[in-house]
């Protein structure tokens, strides 16, 4: 065989085998990045992909309304909800997302077209001070504005899509199994199978302690959160970055402290973070109110109350087939709760109890004052929630070297005054 | 830039390819050069732009202290040559060592200062040494290189710049004047493209998932968790291959791809893993670095001509400079130790042990396999301090490997093996399961069951070496390459499957170096 034969033979095989392999992978279009096959469902694998796949959805879909935040806004808000007002809803929701990742994501739809509304959930968690961002987060797949749309786009990451052994497994798992039991709904939305996924067979009551747990880490870690938190700091500085670009682009915002489980609240003061809860809530009234004042359609909701809901009991036995209503573990709530913020933000519907007050700096400090009075009532009359709530963070608080704060929560780490 | 990404292969190697041919082609030798080196600068500043100044800043130095010596009278070329040395020396110890230093004085005084923040420029090591040998060797001959854009290429020229091989002018300038030649060679071509395909499938498909194990396992022992027997045997065999498949894949690419421009590179790495003495074993690993070693430390300090114990402090020098050489640490220095030890324990057991050589096959099989058993373990156990900043970590892992801490087998093996007498499991996090032990296998079966590139391609000679053919061993070899259909498949498919892997790179191990 001639040497030019041989060359060609070698550019012949690379050709038709990388063909082979880009039209698969392209075609079935695991992540729907190239968009040539739309199907009801995004098959996207959880925790490894969500920040590319809402990438590029973002991209594709263009949408003119957007939910932002962490997983709670994930879980439980549906933008398809009646109470929106927008052709092209999309929940932009993403795992332990973080408040930068929230203006990287509201940019980047920005950059597509025109946005009309967004709503940003917020938790305590999103302003951690610790990271700006998972690891799988991608500067380069975000647009900064229409100009750069393009140009910023990761060339190295759509070739792996097209010709990468992952994407290639991806597609004949999808090709195998076209509608996989944990997925993203084009929306955005976490599909309702994403429950049987995370729950992988155990009760409400183990996830609950592995999810608090979880939490307490993020929040409970030093350094996680500043302890004098107020609005100059870096994680609050992107809120307002946030609400100038909602304000430049004349988009409404409308901001909601997410529903937060008794547990969680309790979690919050066992790792002697609920201080810090409180002061962050206030550092927030105070940016929105900044905001208001200055012209921008901006309004903040509080869903952070104690209230039937958000007290609803965790189902003591461990039993798998008894489900909460309004959570589905006290750290996520269920669409049930997420539907009635969406009618109570948008619609103004009454709700079956109080489950959200619209706060302002005349009104935090009796806020504070009859949250801390619900709180004291609901640990005098849930010891035992309490003490598990203490066992179960016990080796959060040995590994931080912390002393559990529950017991004088209102006392040591809450200043009312402050 | 690295060689296995996409951007580097499908846009950089393509584009600067094909104008380079395009050059060559018309005769345009000069031209075909500069395009040559302005690819490479730019490869190089794809990292950094910054310390494409460092580079060319030493470039020129070393260039005009390369004049500077072929003009002197007699009386200044010393002095020219250390000046030389400091002028190289001084940019590699403020870059690599100042904090290292800074953290030694602290030490020793009780002093405390900020961290340096130095950033350690790209290949920095490499070209360094480079251009420490063309000094020495000038200072020798009195007969510079006087073509700045030769000298400039013979740096910077992409395929060996970042990781070596530590390429010597003399070997490689020579082989310029090939741009001026307008004939295409084919063969080189095509070995060069299947010398890619090989280093990339190394790299992608062999260092990287088997590295992903001691990567993986670095955390727990950075965390003080304490490993048993097999795990951290398991962990450093895996990190072993690792830096085996990493750095000679690395080699191969850079000697393919210095083909597709008609530069000979140096042979790098001849099998080490099959050396049967760490003597052996150190003339097949990075040569090119210990090639350099030996001419420029090893010899000039003594070498072999004053006596055994003289012998053995050169070897302890130059090993312990070649650790320094790695990274400024004193896990490297350590290191350099160790290994000095046993090689001067290897040239012990040489000189006063004489045993008679086996007269059956079985007992040459056998006592090779001793000899690489033992080989493999004076690489490895060292390893462990090399490859942890913390002495303790590295010491840790030590008194695993040597079973101060156990014996339990994971965990997962119980289901295949059943209750076995003195044996127990435990729960091993660093050993994930089967998977890891299958890639191990795999890795040491390409190690030992299967010929290394030299021998593959050795027929059309790809690199620069001065190994007898009896140590190239051809007719033991199972397979060699030959240009025909099946390989031309064999290669694309290689491409191909390397392509694969590219969405998550991962540097190459030397890069850091």
């Amino acid at each position: 065989m001639s040497i030019r034969r041989y060359l060609i033979h070698v550019g012949a095989a690379t050709a038709l085998l990388a063909s082979v392999l880009v039209a698969v992978n392209v075609t079935v279009d695991s992540f729907d990045v190239f968009a040539l096959v739309r199907g009801k469902m995004v098959n996207v694998r959880l925790a490894t992909a969500l920040r590319m796949a809402k990438a590029y959805a973002i991209h594709t879909y263009r949408p003119d309304c957007l939910v932002l935040g962490s997983s709670r806004a994930e879980v439980g808000i549906r933008p398809a909800h009646g109470g929106w007002s927008c052709d092209r809803p999309y929940n932009s929701g993403l795992p332990a997302g973080q408040i930068y990742e929230a203006r990287r994501y509201l940019e980047h739809a920005i950059a597509q077209g025109p946005v009309k509304q967004v709503l940003l959930g917020l938790d305590l968690e999103i302003f951690r001070t610790d990271g700006r961002h998972r690891g799988d987060f991608m500067e380069a797949r975000l647009a900064h504005n229409s100009k750069a749309r393009w140009s910023s786009y990761p060339v190295n990451e759509l070739l792996g899509l097209a010709l990468g052994a992952d994407a290639l497994l991806k597609s004949i798992d999808m090709l195998r199994n076209p509608v996989e039991v944990y997925a993203l709904e084009l929306s955005g939305e976490r599909s309702t199978a994403w429950w049987e996924h995370e729950s992988a067979g155990r009760s409400v009551r183990d996830l609950s302690a592995d999810l608090l747990q979880g939490v307490a880490t993020q929040i409970g870690k030093p350094g996680a959160l500043a302890p004098g938190l107020d609005d100059r700091l870096p994680s609050l500085e992107e809120l307002e970055r946030i609400i100038e670009l909602c304000r430049e682009h004349g988009i409404e915002l409308r901001l909601a402290i997410n529903p937060t489980h008794v547990l969680l609240h309790a979690t919050m003061a066992d790792i002697g973070q609920q201080g810090t809860f409180l002061k962050w809530k206030r550092a927030i009234v105070q940016i929105a109110a900044r905001a208001h004042s200055r012209g921008a359609d901006v309004l903040l909701w509080d869903f952070a109350l104690l209230n039937d809901l958000t007290t609803e009991p965790v189902p003591k036995v461990a039993d798998r087939s008894q489900l909460m209503h309004w959570f589905w573990e006290p750290s996520h709530f269920r669409t049930a709760y997420g539907n009635l913020m969406v009618e109570t933000i948008y619609s103004n519907r009454p709700t079956p109890v109080e489950i959200a007050v619209r706060p302002d700096v005349a009104t935090i400090s009796e806020s504070e004052r009859v949250y801390r009075v619900e709180f004291e009532r609901w640990m005098h009359n849930h010891p035992a929630e309490i003490a598990a709530v203490k066992n179960w963070l016990a080796p959060t608080r040995k590994k931080y070297g912390i002393e559990s704060g529950i017991e004088n929560w209102h006392t040591e780490n809450v200043n009312p005054g402050d | 830039m690295l060689f296995h990404s996409y951007v580097f292969l499908l846009a950089f190697l393509p584009i600067t390819w094909a104008g380079f041919l395009l050059l060559k082609r018309q005769g345009r030798g000069r031209a075909a050069a500069w395009w040559l080196l302005a690819s490479s600068l730019f490869f190089y500043g794809w990292w950094n732009p910054k310390f494409l100044l460092l580079i060319l800043a030493s470039i020129s130095g070393n260039f005009a202290f390369g004049l500077a010596l072929g003009g002197a009278a007699p009386g200044a070329r010393k002095p020219l040559l250390l000046a030389g040395l400091a002028f190289n020396l001084g940019i590699l110890g403020y870059f690599k060592y100042a904090g290292f230093l800074l953290d030694v004085f602290d030490q020793f005084t009780g002093q405390s200062h900020a961290p340096l923040a130095i950033v350690l420029p790209l290949a920095i090591s490499f070209y360094t040494f480079q251009q420490i040998s063309y000094v020495v060797d000038t200072y020798r001959s009195g007969k510079p290189e006087c073509n700045f854009l030769s000298y400039c290429l013979f740096i910077v020229i992409f395929p060996h710049l970042i990781a070596g091989p530590i390429t010597h002018h003399s070997k490689i300038i020579p082989q310029f004047a090939g741009f001026y030649d307008r004939t295409f060679h084919g063969i080189d071509y095509a070995v060069g493209l299947s010398l890619i395909a090989v280093g990339l499938m190394k790299k992608v498909w062999l260092a990287d998932p088997v590295g992903g194990y001691f990567i993986g396992a670095y955390p727990l022992i950075d965390e003080g968790v304490p490993l048993g027997f097999f795990e951290s045997w398991g962990v450093m065999t895996a990190c072993a291959l690792q830096i085996y498949f990493d750095y000679s894949g690395y080699a191969d690419m850079a000697a393919g791809l210095g083909l597709l421009f008609g530069v000979r590179m140096p042979l790098n790495f001849f099998s080490p893993y099959k050396a049967t003495s760490p003597i052996d074993f150190w003339r097949r690993w990075n040569m090119t670095l210990m090639k350099f070693l030996r001419d420029y430390i090893y010899i000039p300090i003594g070498g072999s001509r004053y006596g055994e114990l003289r012998k053995y402090t050169a070897s302890m020098v130059t090993m312990v400079v070649c650790g320094l050489w790695h990274g400024s640490g004193w896990n490297y220095i350590v290191w350099g130790v160790a290994v000095g030890l046993i090689i001067m324990f290897n040239n012990l057991w040489d000189r006063f042990l004489h045993f008679a050589p086996p007269v059956t096959a079985l007992g040459r099989y056998l006592r090779m396999l001793s000899g690489r058993l033992v080989t493999f373990c004076c690489y490895v156990l060292p390893l462990a301090i090399f490859m942890f900043p913390s002495l303790s970590d590295g010491a840790r892992m030590v008194k695993g490997m040597l079973g101060f801490q156990g014996f339990a087998l994971p965990i997962f093996m119980a289901d295949t093996l059943g209750a076995l007498p003195g044996v127990h499991y435990a729960d091993l996090p660093v050993i994930p399961g089967w998977s890891m032990l299958g890639w191990i296998g795999i890795c040491l079966f390409v190690t030992y069951g299967m010929p290394n590139t030299e021998q593959l391609f050795g027929r059309y000679r790809p690199t620069q070496h001065s190994l007898s053919a009896e140590t190239l061993q051809p007719e033991r070899v199972l397979f060699t390459w030959h240009p025909n259909t099946v390989w031309a498949w064999i290669v694309g498919a290689m491409i191909v499957v390397s392509l694969t892997q590219l969405s998550h790179v991962r540097e190459f191990f030397y890069f850091q170096f």
